[in-house]
């Protein structure tokens, strides 16, 4: 493996993305103003409840989103290049080849009338057509990372439909598809939250080894906290819409900052140490059309004071790598 | 195990099958055997497709088995028929995974909880109301919270609704199928706490199906581990998580680890009509009579937990 890349640019700089949804008469901001970066072979994940943003923020970096959307940012530059500015066929061919997406439900990312060979075909198709893939035997890589998946026998089950596999087996082959690509940035959208604890374990392992032998940057979002200290080098907390603290993922583990940080891995702990009782983080998240005003957290935090209600928190820098939003730091 | 407390539920070689478009039949619940105590939480863990809510939706009679006895306090109600079991109903509850389908959308929360009072004839208008707003109560929900319907609820909320509804009839059992699964982690604590206290205090048994270990050890005081239909490993939490026995036991609390997840292929279970274990086709220490030999539950050497495997009771 190549030397450490401290000083390379990073592959994905992001700087105040905000994405709003148009409902009726009312915007809905969905996602707040975040500022990420990822270098190459890193796995950042993102965390967050559901209405988050978290699974907005990945599809805002895809141009996913369905019309009514509205991202705006100071900068969303990938490998260099401004991403907001292009337009869709320019979009559409980052995406596939150097940008890939893993969603949650397998079943929903196949075409359920095709056999899962044409969707390899399809995929090997659409990785042909990078530059620098030419005299490459996609095929025989696509097989490969079938079997490192977990698929002894690829060629059993190209002839298959969708609905043929079962979950744990449609993700492995949507994630082998996906690596087969060899994307520059991956982006898993709780790609393990259906499948059972071994197939889920087997599937982290798998990313890590994505990570290892591509090199490719992955954003793994998720809401178990758990999960992502196992895999990812560095963790962004998401609460409703904003990134509220970010570091690297074993000092967020181990000496959390933001109150809702360390409420999450409490609760983790306690889980695991069977109290009596585990600390509840009280009420739940705002919606994303009453947000109070302050700090989002607020109403829920054991720690808040009169000015907290009042002014939105700073986002304090604690370390060069590490940051988070709130007044205790300030 | 102590034979001094009369089981609350009891169940023997119970199997449940649903007929095959190809035709046959496929046994969903294959042989189980295990016993619920008044006032006890069982956790029954294993994967998606494993059997868990089908033998939780039979013990509650939404299924009927094809064969095996099921006991409840000491009656047969594997067999009786819908008038006969309607007592019996009011004793065992359910609560789902998804609360926002769990309710009827344009029914109020109050009235939701209100139903089966009424439909057990447990009290006047008044009282009923009376009771409602206690039960409400019980579960964290406040006076405010009466007549609203489910969308103007959050999805904890909704869920400490529908423990009240379970709780309103005073049942014997509950069953919460991945009842936490579905919400917020940062809610998933107090839903958690909830349970405990609702169970301290009403001294109800609780069926608790998850494929979450962690919220299992968390909450059960006895464990059941299900693979394929089949009940291959129960016990104690606390003996199942320091030494479990079965290799598939085995293999799944593995994950809990920080490093564990090698990435074996996963062949699919030897099929249900090979006789034999179902295991073997993942099992490291499978032998040739495996494939012979259906392995049936019994003790581990030590007498702690209940395993079908015949080289795992001494590992």
């Amino acid at each position: 493996m190549s030397a450490a890349v401290v000083n390379e640019a990073p592959l994905l700089m992001v700087r105040n993305l905000s994405t709003r949804f148009r409902m009726g008469s009312v915007d809905m901001m969905a996602v707040r103003g975040i500022d990420l970066e990822i270098q190459r072979r890193e796995v950042l994940g993102i965390i967050g409840e559901s209405g988050s943003g978290k699974s907005v923020t990945g599809l805002s970096l895809l141009g996913l989103l369905p019309a009514h959307a509205t991202v705006t940012a100071d900068h969303l530059s990938f490998a260099g290049r401004e991403l907001l500015p292009l337009g869709e066929e320019d979009f559409r061919r980052l995406r596939g080849t150097h940008l890939a997406m893993v969603f949650q439900d397998p079943v929903g990312a196949f075409n359920p009338a095709k056999s899962i060979g044409w969707h390899l075909d399809r995929i090997i198709a659409r990785a042909a057509t990078r530059e620098d893939r030419q005299g490459i035997d996609l095929t025989q890589s696509a097989h490969r990372w079938l079997t490192d998946v977990g698929i002894a026998h690829p060629e059993r089950i190209l002839p298959l439909y969708p609905h043929q596999l079962s979950g744990g087996m449609l993700q492995r082959t949507l994630i082998a598809l996906s690596a087969a690509l060899q994307p520059d940035l991956l982006i898993a959208d709780e790609p393990t939250t259906n499948l059972d604890n071994i197939v889920e374990r087997q599937i982290i392992g798998l990313f890590r080894r994505l990570k290892d032998k591509l090199g490719s940057a992955i954003i793994f979002i998720t809401h178990d906290i758990s999960l992502a200290v196992g895999l990812c080098d560095r963790i962004a907390v998401m609460y409703a819409g904003e990134i509220v603290e970010t570091g690297p993922a074993e000092v967020l583990f181990k000496s959390p900052t933001h109150p809702y940080t360390a409420g999450l891995i409490e609760t983790s702990r306690q889980l695991d140490e069977r109290v009596g009782r585990l600390k509840e983080i009280p009420g739940e998240l705002p919606s994303g059309l009453h947000r109070p005003d302050g700090c989002l957290f607020a109403p829920r935090c054991g720690y808040v004071t009169d000015a907290c209600r009042t002014s939105p928190p700073p986002n304090v820098t604690l370390a060069p790598n590490h940051s988070v939003r709130c007044i205790r730091h300030g | 195990m102590a034979e001094s407390n009369k089981p609350l539920i009891a169940v023997a070689n119970l199997v449940v099958s649903f007929a095959q478009s190809g035709g046959g039949a496929f046994r969903a619940v294959d042989d189980v055997s295990l016993t619920i105590a008044p006032g006890e939480v069982l956790g029954i863990v294993g994967e998606s497709g494993s059997g868990k809510t089908t033998l939780a939706k039979t013990i509650l009679r939404l299924y009927k088995p094809a064969s095996g006895t099921l006991i409840f306090d000491g009656r047969d109600i594997g067999t009786l028929g819908e008038g006969a079991l309607r007592p019996i109903r009011r004793q065992m509850q359910m609560v789902f995974q998804d609360p926002l389908s769990s309710f009827n959308p344009r029914v109020r929360i109050d009235d939701a909880v209100a139903l089966p009072l009424r439909l057990h004839g447990r009290g006047s208008a008044d009282e009923i109301s009376c009771k409602v707003s206690a039960l409400l109560s019980q579960v964290g929900l406040g006076p405010q919270f009466i007549g609203r319907y489910p969308h103007e609820m959050s999805g904890g909320q909704l869920q400490r609704v529908a423990i009240a509804r379970a709780l309103a009839v005073e049942p014997r059992l509950i069953v919460a199928d991945e009842a936490v699964s579905k919400l917020d982690v940062s809610v998933r604590a107090q839903i958690l706490n909830l349970l405990r206290d609702v169970q301290a205090s009403t001294g109800v048994a609780l069926l608790f199906i998850t494929h979450d270990l962690r919220v299992a050890r968390y909450l059960c005081d006895r464990i059941g581990v299900m693979f394929f239909g089949r009940l291959v490993e129960i016990g104690a939490t606390e003996d199942v998580f320091a030494r479990p026995r079965h290799p598939y036991t085995r293999a799944l609390l593995s994950t809990l680890d920080d490093d564990g997840g090698e990435l074996a292929a996963l062949e699919p279970p030897a099929p249900a009509s090979s006789g034999g274990c179902r295991y073997r086709s993942r099992c490291p220490i499978a032998k040739v009579d495996c494939a012979q030999h259906r392995p049936e539950l019994q003790p581990s050497t030590d007498g702690k937990q209940q395993v079908a495997c015949p080289y795992a009771l001494s590992s």
